[in-house]
């Protein structure tokens, strides 16, 4: 039972993916900013796929010693899709996006050339990636404090993928931030530590299928 | 595990949990926010409906006064006037005058007859005296017997006995609708015949007006009334809304047209 549990927890980067893929083939919703967060449920999918697959204990690292590259793209790409997501919500947005994914692509570029190696875990890299989304979610939150939309929040579907990426990225800061250090000192609390992220994850996922669900 | 791990592990869990924290409390604010924004919203379109209830009662009570007026100068001034000359025509000496002439005068006699009758006529439709002291049910068969009376068209009135008196002003702006709709009905709808039907029930009162004519579908009604000049149905528009009543206008064919208005009656 632990087992499968365990099982559970390790692919859920992987099976929580399907679940807003799935609703989103049977609902067919028609929002606009459904383009960018398509794009990454599918890339990201392959990557978490490929990332699972590499770090099951019946394969041997052959071409690669570890997974961690995917994580790094995979940390990238979100930071790119969810920028564009937010493209469609306010345009202050746009105003931002101009600055904002630039700047981040060029200190990742600069970090994977002065200071860490891409084929390692990048802390820096992906809470960087964690602040910018929180950061997008919270002023999204102070945009919508100070408009005269006085409709129901949640009756908006984007809602509920603002609400995810905001309790993913706010989870997921400090851990990326300190789980370099915490793998290097060989502690259990990085395995368990993971958990809540692959934890986070599937929640996120779940809030973006029921923004699908909502017609 | 070191005192230095430890440290990191608590940093972490302390972290998220911040982090979290922070998340959750914007979160509520912005909905604590947006429910506040929602009753004041409500609250001002309430208000906003309060004040144009207001107006239309205005609107509605001006016109019921200045009616009352004409009603009364028309009565008073030019009915008195017609039966004085009626007097002072009758007191002429018809013998005197040749064959041409006195059919002149039996022609003169007749029309300010028929003057007198008309300008009575359209006194009380204005006034409405006999919905004050008889009631709606009453006024509404003496306004059909008026308008219909020496047409050809057909009219069956069924009005539910059990409805009384409720509201003097309520009863008012229900006789003006019916009298609005069946102008209308006759003017625009030539019908060949007219029922109109009305039973209390649960504390409201419907009025049913049906027709053979040309009548007007609920999309007709509605985009009618919003042309300035259909004045005559946006009036049934204000006093349903006085009311706080429904208006439905049903067009089976162009024969079988209705009108269903259900008021609520405070007995």
């Amino acid at each position: 039972m632990r087992n499968i549990l365990t099982n559970l927890i390790d692919w859920s980067e992987v099976w929580a993916l399907l679940i807003p893929l799935t609703i989103l083939v049977i609902r067919k919703p028609q929002y606009a900013w459904k383009k960018p967060i398509i794009i990454y449920l599918i890339t990201a999918l392959a990557i978490n796929f490929t990332i699972d697959f590499l770090y099951h204990p019946f394969i041997e690292y052959k071409l690669l010693q570890s997974n961690y590259i995917f994580y790094n793209i995979n940390s990238i790409l979100r930071l790119v899709f969810f920028t564009w997501f937010f493209n469609y919500l306010h345009p202050r947005f746009r105003k931002l996006n101009k600055v904002v994914p630039y700047l981040y692509m060029l200190v990742v570029i600069l970090n994977f050339i002065f200071l860490e190696s891409l084929l390692d875990f990048s802390s820096k890299t992906m809470a960087l990636e964690a602040a910018i989304g929180l950061i997008y979610c919270l002023i999204w939150f102070y945009l919508k404090v100070n408009d005269d939309d006085e409709r129901w929040l949640f009756s908006y579907s984007h809602v509920w993928v603002v609400t995810g990426i905001s309790l993913y990225s706010a989870i997921t800061f400090f851990l990326f931030l300190f789980y370099k250090i915490i793998i290097n000192s060989g502690d259990i609390f990085a395995y368990y530590i993971w958990d809540v992220h692959n934890i986070s994850f599937a929640i996120m996922c779940f809030l973006i299928a029921v923004a699908f669900y909502k017609k | 595990m070191s005192s230095q791990d430890v440290d990191i592990t608590i940093l972490v869990i302390a972290g998220i949990a911040v982090m979290l924290l922070l998340v959750v409390s914007f979160l509520i604010m912005t909905v604590v926010n947006q429910r506040k924004k929602s009753q004041l919203q409500k609250s001002m379109s309430h208000l906003k409906e309060q004040q144009q209830n207001q107006l239309i009662e205005a609107a509605v009570r001006s016109e019921e006064v200045e009616r009352h007026r004409i009603a009364e100068m028309l009565h008073d001034e030019v009915g008195a006037l017609l039966s004085s000359s009626r007097i002072f025509l009758v007191e002429i000496n018809t013998k005197a005058l040749n064959d041409a002439d006195q059919q002149d005068h039996a022609k003169v006699k007749d029309l300010i007859d028929e003057s007198i009758k008309k300008v009575r006529s359209i006194s009380h439709n204005l006034h409405s005296a006999i919905l004050k002291e008889f009631g709606l049910n009453e006024a509404v068969r003496h306004f059909m017997k008026t308008i219909i009376g020496g047409t050809t068209v057909n009219n069956t009135v069924e009005m539910d006995d059990n409805y009384m008196l409720s509201n003097p002003e309520t009863d008012l702006a229900i006789y003006r609708i019916v009298q609005e709709l069946v102008n209308n009905t006759l003017k625009y709808g030539h019908p060949e015949f007219i029922r109109i039907q009305s039973w209390l029930k649960n504390d409201n009162l419907k009025v049913t007006l049906q027709h053979n004519g040309n009548g007007l579908s609920q999309q007709e009604f509605e985009e009618l009334r919003f042309k300035t000049d259909g004045l005559g149905l946006k009036n049934i528009q204000n006093r349903i809304i006085l009311l706080k009543g429904n208006i439905f206008f049903e067009k089976k064919t162009n024969n079988d047209c209705s009108v269903h208005i259900e008021i609520p009656i405070q007995l």
